[in-house]
């Protein structure tokens, strides 16, 4: 075992850069999963869109409209300025902002019909028709009263009495709700395809890129030890690499998350994350064949991880890409495995499948299968070019 | 200045022979730029509305007509169509919805009333619209019946404030600038090639000491004045990372057609103030003498990596998020700065924010190119 050994050594002498990374991608995660909407719920409920209400009026009938939406939305508190409104409506923070402006309650009083309000928001964008709709509702039905007569106090009070005398809506489900929706372990697996990616590429290709070059590699196999042993244990070791890293990241789940780990439909999260580990690691040690230095490693682990988590779904939905990228990224492994991930947490319309789980599955494993071959092909040739 | 200017040259001819590295340093921004632009092609249209698909199941009673003819003025063959309706019997219209082929079911005539399908989590946004329809019709009939039976007299004066046409919201905009949010990732895309220019930095910073590399000991003994070669040594960097960075933005803009709006020379500026930062970042962290070469490229590449995580290149709208919880680290965040100026650049007329972000990436280039020459300054060696 002294190839297998000298690994561990190496990796040793490595231990600052590689730690660094890792602490590195383990924040990144945390940030990522606490930034991730989590709005994951089974039955339908209605939108709740984040909207700020600026009111300049303070009357009672302003107060009714901003508790009317409060009632439906996330209600988020911004100052009147153009320049934070603006920031806050590009970066998604807020989708709709509402100002009333001061004299709304004689406007509604007098029955106008038109500049009520002003809103700033995403032009042309169904969130705002979205809350349009309702604010139009609402005003309208508190004029209606106003035009029958009842005094404002009276028609802000029928109104929020109408509002709660609406009927809810129906759901119908045409299959046996068979996600775990409320489980949020499967927004950490999503990312984590991008993690194990990249921090192996990053933090592995140098340990192997070491132990093969040409001189250590030549020194080697004049020795007695035979290629074949030596190739096994240079999988070992990089095996025990892989393992340790997709472990932590496990205990990390556990303690995230508790006893959600532990069901069934989490179990098969974490086997599709360690199979995604397999490929992984034989895609390292592919690219560890062409000897790459540590800073190109990076930038290789970047483009890859990178792609395969932009066009597979991790940090842009599935369904939101178009249907050209979908059919080009059932290519990548990513996609099956995000494919996989959406279906047993309900992240997407999909209902979880035992077979197409393990179709998922069997696709990341060839994926897999396909890099180490393809790396015991380019370890041969190095191997002949090397006697030769 | 004759020996800053041979010094400028060699140290420019040295990074262009590092092919290994400038090819990667000029294909990884391409491949991720083309790759963004595939992945993001879609995205730009989802804000947008499109008319919502729906089943109409109606019932024998009389409001079914007047129901039907409402629900028809509002699938038009125009863009502002709101719905797209389909009339059907209540077996055809759950058939169609369990193939997701309409987002709800609506069921009109004497009672109004919605079903949807709680399989279909991405159409939530419609689902909710066609709620809200839904409940504004409930409310508004709920509000006539209230006032029939309260002030009857009074239901003309009722009915005339519904039939009205409204409007009472009024639109405005703070900025003509373009809106789309996925144009973010291509700012910290820029942000990030900048950024890169690190490891050029921190590979000059090595071959300037002679501890560190044969290189170094090179030019230890040469009479140069140390000062001039490190300045036109990172200077050469600068202008042949910013060269890299132009060809990038050149690829985005005029290939892929992104639009980062037409103040063209201070999008440059906004580069060249990147690259400073990224070259004198690599050149502090390459000075650190005792530091082995894979710590170094460890800091600079996952340091890169995690500023420009912050600044929104994995997750558009983490920026805003750590606005309000840390906006000192959208201040001191090189990757931010860079991103932030061509978003001001992009969003808004006056310079301001601009120039704001523009002065911060200087004073941290100054900065660390100061950390950096107090590092490498004085060092003699009796022997290597």
């Amino acid at each position: 075992m002294q190839v297998f050994k000298a690994f561990l050594n190496i990796a040793k002498k490595r231990l600052p850069s590689i730690s660094f990374y890792f602490i590195i991608f383990f924040t990144l995660i945390i940030f990522m999963i606490r930034n991730a909407d989590a709005n994951i719920n089974s039955n339908f409920e209605s939108t709740s869109l984040d909207v700020c209400v600026i009111d300049e009026d303070n009357s009672e009938a302003s107060d009714a409209v901003t508790n009317y939406l409060d009632q439906i939305h996330n209600l988020i508190d911004l100052p009147n300025d153009p320049e934070i409104i603006q920031d806050n409506l590009y970066y998604r923070y807020v989708d709709y902002v509402l100002i009333i402006p001061e004299g709304f309650s004689d406007m509604l009083a007098e029955g106008n019909t038109s500049g009520l309000y002003t809103n700033v928001t995403i032009p042309g964008s169904a969130n705002s028709l979205f809350v349009d709709q309702q604010i139009d509702a609402y005003t309208q039905t508190m004029q209606t009263y106003l035009a029958a007569s009842y005094s404002l106090k009276d028609a802000i009070a029928a109104t929020d009495k109408s509002v709660a005398e609406r009927e809810s809506i129906h759901t119908v489900s045409f299959t046996a709700d068979t996600q775990d929706r409320s489980n949020n372990i499967f927004v950490y697996y999503r990312y984590l395809v991008y993690i194990l990616l990249v921090l192996l590429i990053s933090g592995l290709t140098p340990l192997l890129v070491t132990i093969n070059a040409k001189q250590v590699q030549e020194r080697t196999l004049c020795s007695s030890i035979s290629t074949t042993s030596r190739m096994l244990q240079i999988i070992l070791g990089s095996g025990c690499y892989s393992f340790v890293i997709w472990i932590i990241f496990m205990l990390a789940a556990i303690l995230f998350y508790g006893k959600n780990f532990f069901t069934a439909y989490s179990l098969y999260g974490a086997l599709n994350s360690f199979v995604f580990l397999l490929f992984s690691a034989s895609f390292t040690v592919f690219v560890s064949n062409f000897a790459p230095s540590a800073t190109i490693a990076h930038m290789i682990a970047n483009v890859v991880s990178l792609c395969n988590s932009f066009l597979c779904g991790v940090f842009v939905p599935q369904n939101m890409l178009s249907d050209q990228i979908v059919k080009v990224s059932r290519f990548l492994p990513g996609y099956w495995y995000t494919r996989a991930n959406d279906m047993l947490g309900g992240l997407c319309d999909a209902s979880f499948d035992q077979k197409t789980y393990f179709i998922c599955i069997g696709v990341e494993f060839l994926f897999a299968a396909a890099f180490f071959v393809a790396s015991l092909v380019a370890s041969k040739t190095q191997k002949q070019d090397l006697a030769n | 200045m004759k020996s800053f200017l041979l010094a400028f040259r060699y140290a420019g001819l040295r990074l262009l022979r590092s092919k290994e590295q400038m090819g990667w340093c000029l294909v990884f921004p391409l491949l991720l730029g083309t790759m963004f632009y595939m992945a993001f092609s879609n995205l730009s249209d989802s804000d947008a509305f499109d008319a919502i698909p729906v089943a109409v199941v109606l019932d024998d009673s009389a409001q079914s007509a007047t129901f039907q003819t409402f629900l028809e003025g509002m699938d038009t063959e125009d863009a502002d169509a709101f719905l797209d309706t389909t009339f059907v019997s209540e077996v055809e219209a759950l058939k169609l919805l369990e193939e997701k082929k309409v987002d709800g079911i609506l069921y009109g005539g004497a009672n109004v009333s919605l079903t949807v399908s709680s399989d279909m989590t991405s159409a939530k946004l419609n689902q909710s619209i066609l709620n809200s329809f839904v409940e504004t019709y409930q409310i508004h009939s709920e509000a006539l019946y209230q006032i029939a039976s309260t002030h009857p007299d009074k239901m003309d004066d009722a009915l005339k404030t519904l039939k009205k046409e409204v409007s009472y919201n009024t639109e405005i905009t703070y900025s003509t600038g373009n809106m789309d949010d996925s144009t973010q990732y291509f700012f910290n895309l820029l942000a990030m090639i900048c950024l890169y220019a690190s490891l050029a930095g921190c590979q000059f910073a090595t071959e300037n000491q002679a501890n560190l590399s044969d290189l170094g000991a090179r030019k230890c003994i040469s009479p140069v004045n140390k000062f001039v070669s490190i300045s036109a040594g990172l200077a050469a960097n600068m202008v042949v990372q910013f060269v890299t960075a132009l060809i990038c933005l050149f690829y985005l803009t005029f290939i892929l057609h992104i639009d980062f709006g037409n103040q063209f020379f201070h999008i440059l500026l906004s580069l060249i103030a990147g690259c400073m930062a990224g070259v004198s970042f690599g050149f502090l962290i390459g000075s650190i003498g005792n530091m082995s070469k894979n710590m170094k490229d460890a800091i600079l590449t996952g340091g890169t990596l995690f500023c420009c995580f912050l600044s929104g290149l994995m997750m558009g709208n983490i920026r805003i998020y750590i606005e309000k919880a840390a906006p000192i680290v959208n201040r001191l965040n090189p990757a931010a700065l860079i991103s932030d100026s061509l978003y001001a650049l992009s969003i808004y007329s006056s310079y301001e924010r601009y120039w704001r972000n523009i002065i911060s990436l200087l004073m941290i280039s100054v900065l660390f190119c100061i950390g950096g020459f107090l590092l490498v300054r004085r060092k003699k060696y009796a022997s290597l």
